[in-house]
């Protein structure tokens, strides 16, 4: 596989080179690294603290090749290392293989293949430091930042924006595992220039008798065992060219995956129980400044994220034990940093994350990083 | 010996601030590239402190190097898109534009076609190529040859906006590296037509080069004509292809550069923009400029 990748790799660099194209075709090999040194100064894990590494934590290499104004291509390779201990080694995968066409209704853009979801890409670009830390929603895995199925990307009048997504529902990386897709649809109202108001909702059905069902059950989803999910949030956000600040609040709702009133037999056995859903919620402020100083950024964010809102509702029962309720689960994080841009391109981001739990009598979780940031871009370099 | 040390490091000390005069880099759009750099050697004339070097090269390019932080002032004869400006601020750059004079986008033929005046729907259809021989618009019987700019290049991407609907350019036009080339190649060729800021159509007395004929243009079919050529049509706007001639700068302006663009905007650069066959800054466009601390 990695030998085929490989291959493909090598070809599509060999084709972008030798200035193969129509005199209207644009090609160009873009994307981001990001990696850094972190140091976990304080941590909920004994054994988590004084852990430091170098790692990386994302690599894009992207190909696109716009086959007219309104036809464009995109494949990207993502790859990072894998958790801390790991022997799995650094393995590129697709992140994105899709077609874009644009203007097939007007002012729209259709998406076909691997591509981006919209559960929260407005908001991550307003935040515009994903490469410090997810933004809430795809942090604690809500949904994926991109996914296999249909897009269509538009706007009715310039100030009203709208994104359908009819997709697995399985993230980008594994197939479909159930006979249901996943619909997800955001509305966004831009009524001036730097303002957005966001509101999105997602859906899929789920059934965990369906054979198919049952299968992705292995993947240790969450919502896998439930009947449906839905979230929605709002997002709001200010863009301005001195500073972008945006706040957003998702609440969800996993159906019949948790359970409640669960009596446990005497050979720790589950006996009756109830079924329940599981509730979810969060909320996000986040904000960055272009400093006096020349070439200085600042940012920082504060989430709160309870992932399950009721302490009698208990998601997981295992050697006699449920867990997962909802009492003092949630945490806070607090991230801040520094964003010094040498280059355009080159970023050198000292940052803190500070985790605190609910829990009595939990440690915070103090991580102190140094990321760095490179965008790299061949430009337009063909047939022009 | 103390004094020879302290003498050596205030000669070395002032060597160093000698190499260490503030050079400032303008790049950019072809059009502007040659009235800049008529700004900046009278700017440096007055000015012997003063070192500003001018290169084109596009105003994506010169727009590129300004949110890379590599130039102090990109010059352009397009707005900034919405993509650069969040890749500027994602770089922690600030644009603020200034309107240093005004353009009216000139379409010219070959000397030899008997024409006068093009409509914009007309101009449109020819550089889509969806026209493609002159007896369509009431020329002869013969074939049109397109010469254009490159996509790097603000008037590429402003006639593409504003007079092409934002189509494709059709694929036999000829991509020159710049205005002079345009008009090398329309003046070498029958039949030809392009697109060139109003600063290169004139010769050194102020007439408009042999070779080439400056069209009017009328709005639509059922408008006047409007030559470029007359100052009032095209401060007015009254000329369709009509544009501000821009600059960026990282945040307001400041020092040597707020210094050099304040000349560029006052009485003596505005006649050199005029000197260069461009149009002084009017209205709206002063305004703008006020706001930008100008």
């Amino acid at each position: 596989m990695k030998i085929k990748i490989m291959l493909l790799s090598a070809t599509i660099v060999l084709y972008v080179l030798s200035g193969v194209g129509h005199s209207q075709t644009a090609n160009s090999i873009n994307g981001v690294v990001f990696a850094d040194y972190y140091y976990n100064w304080k941590n909920s894990v004994p054994a988590e603290v004084d852990r430091n590494a170098f790692q990386i934590r994302r690599y894009y290499f992207t190909y696109e090749n716009n086959l007219t104004p309104n036809v464009k291509i995109r494949f990207r390779l993502d790859s990072e290392h894998d958790k801390y201990g790991s022997a799995t080694k650094l393995v590129p995968f697709i992140k994105h293989a899709f077609l874009e066409w644009r203007e097939l209704i007007p002012k729209h853009a259709l998406y076909l293949g691997i591509a981006e979801t919209n559960a929260f890409k407005n908001s991550e670009e307003l935040w515009g430091y994903r490469s410090v830390e997810k933004t809430i929603m795809d942090m604690n895995k809500l949904s994926s930042s991109a996914d296999m199925g249909i897009g269509l990307k538009g706007d009715f009048n310039g100030f009203i924006h709208h994104w359908l997504t009819v997709m697995n529902g399985t993230g980008y990386s594994t197939p479909e595992g159930d006979r249901y897709k996943k619909i997800g649809y955001a509305l966004w109202l831009t009524p001036v220039k730097g303002f957005i108001l966001e509101g999105y909702v997602d859906y899929e059905k789920q059934n965990p008798k369906d054979l198919q069902t049952a299968n992705a059950n292995s993947t240790a989803r969450d919502y896998a065992l439930g009947s449906s999910y839905l979230n929605w949030k709002l997002f709001i956000g200010v863009d301005r060219p001195s500073f972008s600040v945006g706040a957003e609040y998702f609440n969800r709702i996993n159906r019949e995956s948790g359970i409640r009133d669960a009596t446990i037999t005497a050979d720790n056995t589950l006996g009756d129980y109830s079924k329940a859903d599981v509730r979810k919620s969060g909320y996000s402020f986040f904000g960055s400044f272009i400093t006096p100083i020349p070439k200085v950024k600042v940012f920082a964010r504060y989430d709160f994220y309870d992932p399950n809102t009721d302490e009698n509702v208990y998601t997981s029962f295992k050697d006699g034990k449920l867990s997962g309720s909802g009492k003092d689960n949630e945490y806070g994080l607090i991230i801040a940093g520094v964003d010094f841009i040498p280059y355009g391109g080159v970023h050198f981001m000292p940052n803190v994350l500070i985790k605190r739990y609910a829990a009595e009598g939990a440690k915070n979780d103090v991580t102190v990083r140094m990321t760095m940031y490179i965008k790299y871009d061949s430009g337009k370099i063909v047939g022009q | 010996m103390k004094t020879r040390i302290v003498t050596l490091m205030l000669m070395l000390g002032l060597t160093l601030s000698a190499f260490a005069q503030e050079m400032i880099l303008i790049k950019g759009s072809d059009t502007l590239v040659n009235l800049v750099q008529s700004l900046a050697e009278e700017y440096m004339n007055k000015n012997s402190d003063a070192a500003i070097a001018v290169t084109g090269g596009g105003s994506g390019v010169g727009i590129a190097a300004l949110i890379a932080n590599t130039v102090a002032v990109a010059n352009a004869s397009r707005e900034m898109k919405e993509k650069e400006y969040a890749a500027a601020k994602e770089n922690g750059v600030i644009p603020t534009e200034i309107v240093i004079g005004i353009d009216g986008l000139s379409v010219i033929v070959s000397g030899g076609i008997p024409l006068n005046s093009l409509t914009m729907p007309q101009i449109g259809a020819i550089f889509r190529g969806e026209i493609t021989n002159w007896k369509d618009v009431g020329g002869p019987s013969m074939a049109i040859s397109l010469y254009g700019r490159q996509p790097n290049s603000g008037t590429y991407v402003f006639f593409q906006e504003h007079v092409m609907g934002n189509k494709d350019y059709s694929p036999k036009m000829k991509q020159m590296n710049g205005n002079a080339q345009i008009i090398e190649g329309i003046r070498s060729e029958k039949g030809a037509i392009g697109y060139v800021g109003i600063g290169y159509l004139f010769d050194e007395n102020g007439s408009v080069l042999p070779g080439i004929k400056v069209l009017d243009v009328a709005r639509d079919k059922d408008s006047k004509p409007v030559s470029p050529l007359a100052k009032e049509n095209v401060i007015s706007g009254l000329y369709s292809i009509s544009r501000p001639l821009l600059q960026y700068t990282n945040g307001k302006p400041k020092g040597t550069v707020k210094d050099f663009i304040a000349f560029e905007l006052g009485p003596e650069g505005q006649k050199i923009v005029e000197d260069n066959g461009f149009y002084p800054v009017v209205g709206k466009y002063m305004e703008k400029n006020k706001k930008a601390g100008l």
